[in-house]
């Protein structure tokens, strides 16, 4: 199965494959600049974390965090229809 | 009056008892700020070359900056200086919480201890009363009940610093406790504490702290706490303080995992911080003026006890380092370090050393008085960290930290003493990660990560590149990231909430009335490291490049298992490494600073 498109949300506009992106990604700090420094993008639902970040050619070590709709994921996890997903990387340690 | 200081500086001769203060001086304020660029300062002039870090002439001072106390995000900060007993270099451990808010309440921007007591005491600040108190009752306490007993005994608002039986039995990396679980925990300061025979200061000041322009200060502090607010990251670092990078170095292979000899833990998940959040913790907890509380406070129901942390360096050095994966064991062997008074990072390193001695035989049940040191053993790491804290058994040996305690024991455990210039490892294993590795190297204060945290950096060009740019990031992060301990405040806004630095500028000139940049900051940034570097050729004969070279684990040995499995950086390019850095930092090829160097930076009156 091919990986569907993914674009920055606010260009968003190709109605065919809305059905498949459904989720919204926000990388914080770092991480922006792999997205156009955008403050978010749509991406499909039904692959992983992991996935999807290769595809957005965001650099997987990078990403110290994924929240999902508020919780703690692993990049394993299956993006599902409508989770708002949070990205953190860790810049400076304690 | 200066404004943005609160203008004395406290001495207390412990061996005559007297107690004397002098003006801050403007001179020093100017070109070192404060924190540590003053610790520096009277540490090189007043502590004689050559000073028994154990003897009457090494001095504890203890320095607050221009933002300590002051309404700046995270303005908690102070820097403790001294002689360090565990390395014979220089030592600055930098302690949050609200002490130093207190102090410059009290009008004091370094505390100094000098000499030594006769007999144990506590020194009673209560604003301009100072007094040494008789601590006898006191002595032999644990941090933690000593701290409360002082509250209760002097009231809610005075803070207390507070030292353990590892510093008063002479462990050399014994901590200095604060508001029941945060520490000054490196080098040795508690130790040279307690041979002062010091176990606590409390203070309270009742003054306020004069700034150049009220208004403006108001303003740029606010700025400042609404970066803080809106920024993306803030949930998250509250939800998990530093517990959010244990699963990402699990994932890139820095974890230390058994004595460093991997990057990554089989059984790391155990130890993540979503799972310490859903599993311990009670409630979060800030020091002075923060709008991000990392602290985390813990409780662990199987031993009916509870703590503040674990912070991440805990979790890898108590937990993964010494193969044990339940949180609640890791957050007990967080509480009786820190009731006990020992560094937790150079405890989780020294007792992973003995443990990997054992496996490996150098190390016998006979030497470890029946414990069975295998990795994972908690009630063994339990008994020896209280065994260390007491100096009994082996663990008189380990108390000496790890570089003499594999000097003592030799048979090849030499290369696996995790630790530069005599100072342990903190926890980020860096087989191959080579700006880590090198901040490692060159930390001013021994393998500490505070100073220059690059490990992301390496992930973003590529861990195992050897190139002058890595080199001028670390150099420039070592002259950037610690003037916040020069300033008193703590970094963490800056770093993990990603706030702007340049929102501080216009806040320490409404303070201080003096405009600066960041240019100017680093700068004098430059000049201290400088300072430091002289200190340590000063105090060791012979001092140079060996002195920074780091653990052979990280340039011989690869890990077998993990993320970074067969991966490692080699001896070649620890040396290129080491040549590129002197060279962009104008130090010779042993790594001493030269005369074009030092002139530049108007040092030259500075004797190494």
């Amino acid at each position: 199965m091919a990986f569907p498109p993914i674009k920055p949300s606010k260009n968003w506009t190709c109605c065919p494959l809305k059905l498949n992106m459904s989720a919204i990604i926000r990388p914080a700090g770092l991480l922006k600049q792999y997205i156009q420094d955008q403050t978010s993008v749509e991406v499909a639902q039904g692959f992983t974390i992991k996935e999807t970040l290769n595809k957005l050619n965001i650099p997987s070590e990078l990403v110290a965090l994924v929240l999902v709709n508020g919780h703690s994921q692993d990049k394993n996890y299956q993006i599902a229809d409508g989770d708002r997903i949070q990205l953190l990387a860790i810049v400076g340690g304690g | 009056m200066l404004n943005g200081y609160g203008g004395k500086i406290l001495r207390v001769n412990l061996s005559s008892g007297k107690v004397t203060s002098e003006a801050t001086p403007p001179e020093v304020a100017r070109e070192y700020l404060g924190g540590r660029g003053f610790g520096i300062y009277f540490l090189f002039n007043e502590v004689p070359a050559h000073a028994d870090p154990l003897g009457p002439e090494n001095k504890l001072i203890i320095s607050s900056g221009p933002f300590s106390g002051l309404l700046i995000p995270g303005a908690g900060k102070c820097d403790f200086t001294t002689k360090s007993p565990l390395t014979g270099g220089y030592a600055s451990s930098s302690l949050g919480g609200l002490f130093t808010a207190e102090m410059k309440y009290a009008g004091l921007d370094c505390i100094i201890l000098e000499g030594i007591s006769p007999h144990p005491v506590y020194l009673f600040i209560d604003d301009q009363k100072v007094e040494l108190r008789d601590a006898s009752g006191l002595w032999g306490k644990g941090c933690i009940t000593v701290e409360k007993e002082l509250k209760e005994k002097l009231g809610e608002e005075f803070q207390i610093a507070v030292i353990g039986p590892g510093g008063e039995n002479g462990v050399s990396f014994a901590s200095i406790n604060h508001d029941y679980g945060r520490q000054a925990g490196r080098g040795g300061v508690g130790t040279v504490m307690g041979v002062k025979q010091v176990k606590a200061i409390a203070v309270r000041g009742k003054g306020s702290i004069q700034v150049a322009d009220p208004q403006a200060y108001r303003n740029a502090g606010k700025v400042l706490f609404k970066a803080c607010k809106d920024s993306e990251g803030l949930k998250a670092w509250q939800t998990y303080g530093t517990t959010i990078v244990v699963s990402w170095c699990d994932e890139v292979g820095a974890l230390p995992t058994r004595n460093f000899s991997a990057g990554s833990f089989e059984d790391g998940k155990n130890l993540y911080g979503p799972v310490m959040r859903e599993q311990i913790v009670v409630t979060d907890k800030g020091c002075f003026g923060c709008p991000s509380p990392c602290g985390k406070y813990s409780r662990m129901k199987r031993y009916n006890s509870q703590v503040e942390g674990p912070e991440y360096e805990t979790i890898g050095m108590l937990g993964s380092n010494l193969g044990i994966s339940d949180i609640q064991d890791v957050a007990q062997a967080n509480l009786l370090c820190d009731e006990l008074g020992i560094d937790t990072i150079s405890a989780g390193s020294v007792i992973g050393w003995a443990m990997e001695c054992f496996e490996k035989g150098i190390l016998t049940l006979e030497d470890t008085g029946g414990l069975d040191l295998h990795f994972g053993n908690v009630p063994s790491a339990f008994s020896m960290i209280e065994n260390i804290a007491k100096k009994q058994g082996l663990g008189a040996l380990l108390a000496q930290g790890v570089k003499k305690a594999a000097e003592v024991i030799g048979k090849g455990s030499e290369k696996f003493a995790i630790q530069v210039k005599g100072m342990e490892q903190s926890a980020y294993a860096t087989h191959n990660a080579t700006a880590m590795l090198l901040a490692y190297m060159t930390s001013d204060v021994g393998a500490h990560h505070n100073r220059a945290w690059a490990i992301t950096y390496d992930l973003q060009v590529g861990r195992e590149l050897v190139t002058p740019e890595k080199v001028a990031r670390v150099i420039w992060l070592q002259h950037f990231r610690p003037m916040f301990d020069v300033l008193g405040a703590c970094r963490l806004q800056w770093v993990e909430l990603s706030i702007d630095r340049d929102l501080y500028m216009p806040a320490l000139e409404a303070i201080t009335g003096i405009h600066r940049t960041w240019q100017d900051l680093e700068r004098v940034g430059e000049r201290i490291w400088n300072l430091t570097r002289l200190y340590w050729i000063r105090e060791n004969e012979g001092f140079g490049r060996v002195w920074d070279m780091p653990a052979p684990r990280f340039y011989d040995e690869p890990p077998t298992t993990g993320t970074t499995a067969g991966q490692i950086t080699k001896l070649a390019d620890v040396d290129r490494l080491l040549d590129m850095y002197y060279d962009q930092r104008g130090w010779d090829h042993d790594g001493i600073p030269t005369h074009k160097t030092l002139e530049k930076l108007d040092l030259l009156s500075f004797k190494a």
